[in-house]
């Protein structure tokens, strides 16, 4: 057991040990090397889950963009919301355009105009 | 996200051994913290083997009498199953003996109970409050350097029946086990939250655009809105923590406290390290996408990256210059209808029998004004910052 724990040991010389570590029984340093080797491991599994989430979410944004881009093409008034969960947290993209001829500042200018004009056609 | 953060695999039950001290149990708050501590020594008192039960009832007997001791042999079972009710004077006799009866294990566990509602205020945080908001990265470092020098300053407060198992020594070696941990975890956020800003706010400028970033560290729970480059010179925290010599009856448990402790936040430092990292990534791929974005489209694109020392929030906005300006000429347009067409409307009615209605449409009429006037506002200030 003893022997198994150096060679354990030797593996972890390059991290930081503790300061705390020499203070410790062997029963406990053997524990805590044993949950060092799961920590490893864990670390490798969750960047991997996670680098994973975030090439989803690059290719997620990528057709959202391609369909905006679409949209934008056939010249139609658009809002779009893309939303996702990223491998190092989230995301909210919310698109408005195809308004290219700002109809909906001359659709308001157009209205008042058409408003005064009325009133004044019945009042005068 | 939140759950993968907690995934640290020691920290599953199956990987608490005897050593496993109860530390993360700082989440039981407040005034919980002393009922949680009598909780355990009941506990105790119904798990203890058959030699200890013997010891106990020896001991409650020469401290409280015969009929005392005869009375705890026939009601012990009873207040297990709860057909008995413990007394107060009980309650306060077994806290008397309970604790000397206990294995060296259970009476450290007992001591982290007691001592967490300390551990909880170092924190200074509660996760049900907002984050409170502070104005820069140097702010920040007050906060923490102030918190340090409070940890330095402050006892904990233990129950007395805590205190009555433990030698001055004993007590003081694990008290300076909690500062080494409690100046290590202030050290080692702050440093976290300084790698996090350095790593993802290079991103603080792009042309078109407004970026705004907000960082909430996760330690004190404060929110820090406008972060930028600005933040990246401040300087780090010096601060001597040198480990107390661990050689009492305890000085085990506390190492194992220590590294188990240290360990966690190893683990916790590399992971947000490595997230901040794949952060930056999503941040440069996502930039790179929204510059395909058609020019005249607006957006708003939000980004949360958890860091390892907190949160970094980003929002990105874009606004259609040309648009803009349309939209205030348009208002504008729209305020002087309503004021001539108002105007028209009132004078014939002032002169009319209807003179009080009049009033009402002036009324009306200033309202609408003043609500259009602060959309137009709103519109120029959006503007500015734009044409910046």
């Amino acid at each position: 057991m003893s022997g198994n724990n150096d060679n354990r040991l030797k593996r972890y010389d390059e991290q930081i040990l503790p300061p705390s570590f020499r203070f410790l029984t062997e029963q406990q340093k053997a524990a805590y090397i044993q949950h060092l080797m799961e920590a490893d491991l864990e670390l490798r599994r969750v960047m991997q889950e996670r680098l994973g989430k975030s090439q989803i979410a690059e290719q997620d944004l990528h057709v959202a963009i391609n369909m905006i881009e679409m949209l934008q093409d056939e010249r139609k008034v658009f809002s779009h919301t893309a939303k996702g969960e990223t491998g190092s947290g989230t995301y909210e993209l919310r698109v408005r355009g195809g308004d290219t001829k700002f109809i909906g500042s001359i659709a308001l200018a157009v209205i008042a105009v058409a408003l005064v004009v009325l009133v004044l056609i019945r009042v005068l | 996200m939140g759950g993968q953060r907690n995934s640290y695999p020691y920290r599953r039950s199956r990987h608490r051994n005897r050593y496993y001290s109860g530390y993360s149990n700082v989440s039981r708050v407040g005034s919980q913290t002393r009922d949680a501590a009598r909780e355990y020594v009941r506990k105790c008192l119904f798990t203890l083997d058959n030699p200890r039960k013997r010891i106990l009832f020896a001991n409650y007997e020469a401290l409280y009498g015969k009929a005392a001791g005869q009375y705890l042999r026939e009601t012990l079972t009873k207040w297990g199953t709860g057909r008995v009710k413990m007394s107060d004077q009980s309650e306060q006799r077994i806290l008397e003996c309970v604790p000397r009866v206990m294995t060296v294990t259970e009476q450290y566990e007992l001591l982290v109970i007691s001592s967490n509602r300390w551990l909880r205020k170092l924190d200074g945080s509660d996760a049900r409050r907002l984050p409170r908001p502070i104005g820069s990265v140097n702010e920040l470092r007050n906060v923490y350097i102030n918190a340090i020098t409070r940890v330095i300053s402050e006892r904990p407060e233990l129950d007395w029946f805590v205190k009555n198992v433990f030698t001055n020594e004993e007590l003081n070696e694990y008290l300076s086990c909690l500062r080494f941990l409690a100046i290590q975890r202030y050290l080692q956020t702050f440093r976290a939250i300084q790698i996090d800003l350095a790593s993802v706010l290079p991103i603080d400028e792009i042309e078109g655009c407004r970026v705004r970033s907000s960082y909430v560290d996760k330690l004190t729970n404060h929110l820090i809105e406008g972060v930028g480059r600005k933040d990246l010179e401040c300087a780090p925290i010096e601060q001597e923590n040198p480990i107390p010599a661990l050689v009492s009856r305890i000085g085990h448990e506390n190492a194992w406290l220590i590294s188990e402790r240290i360990m966690n936040e190893q683990y916790a430092a590399v992971v947000g390290k490595q997230t901040v990292n794949i952060g930056r990534d999503d941040m440069n791929s996502a930039l790179t996408s929204l510059a395909e974005l058609p020019p005249g489209a607006d957006y708003d694109a939000s980004y949360v990256i958890h860091g390892s020392g907190g949160d970094l929030y980003v929002h990105i906005q874009r606004r259609n210059v040309f648009k803009l300006r349309a939209e205030i000429a348009a208002y504008v347009l729209l305020q002087g209808v309503l004021i001539a067409f108002s105007l028209i409307v009132a004078w014939k009615m002032l002169f009319s029998s209807l003179w009080h209605a009049s009033i009402a449409i002036l009324i009306g009429v200033i309202t609408g004004m003043i609500k259009l006037q602060e959309k137009v506002q709103a519109k120029k200030r959006e503007l500015e910052l734009y044409e910046r």
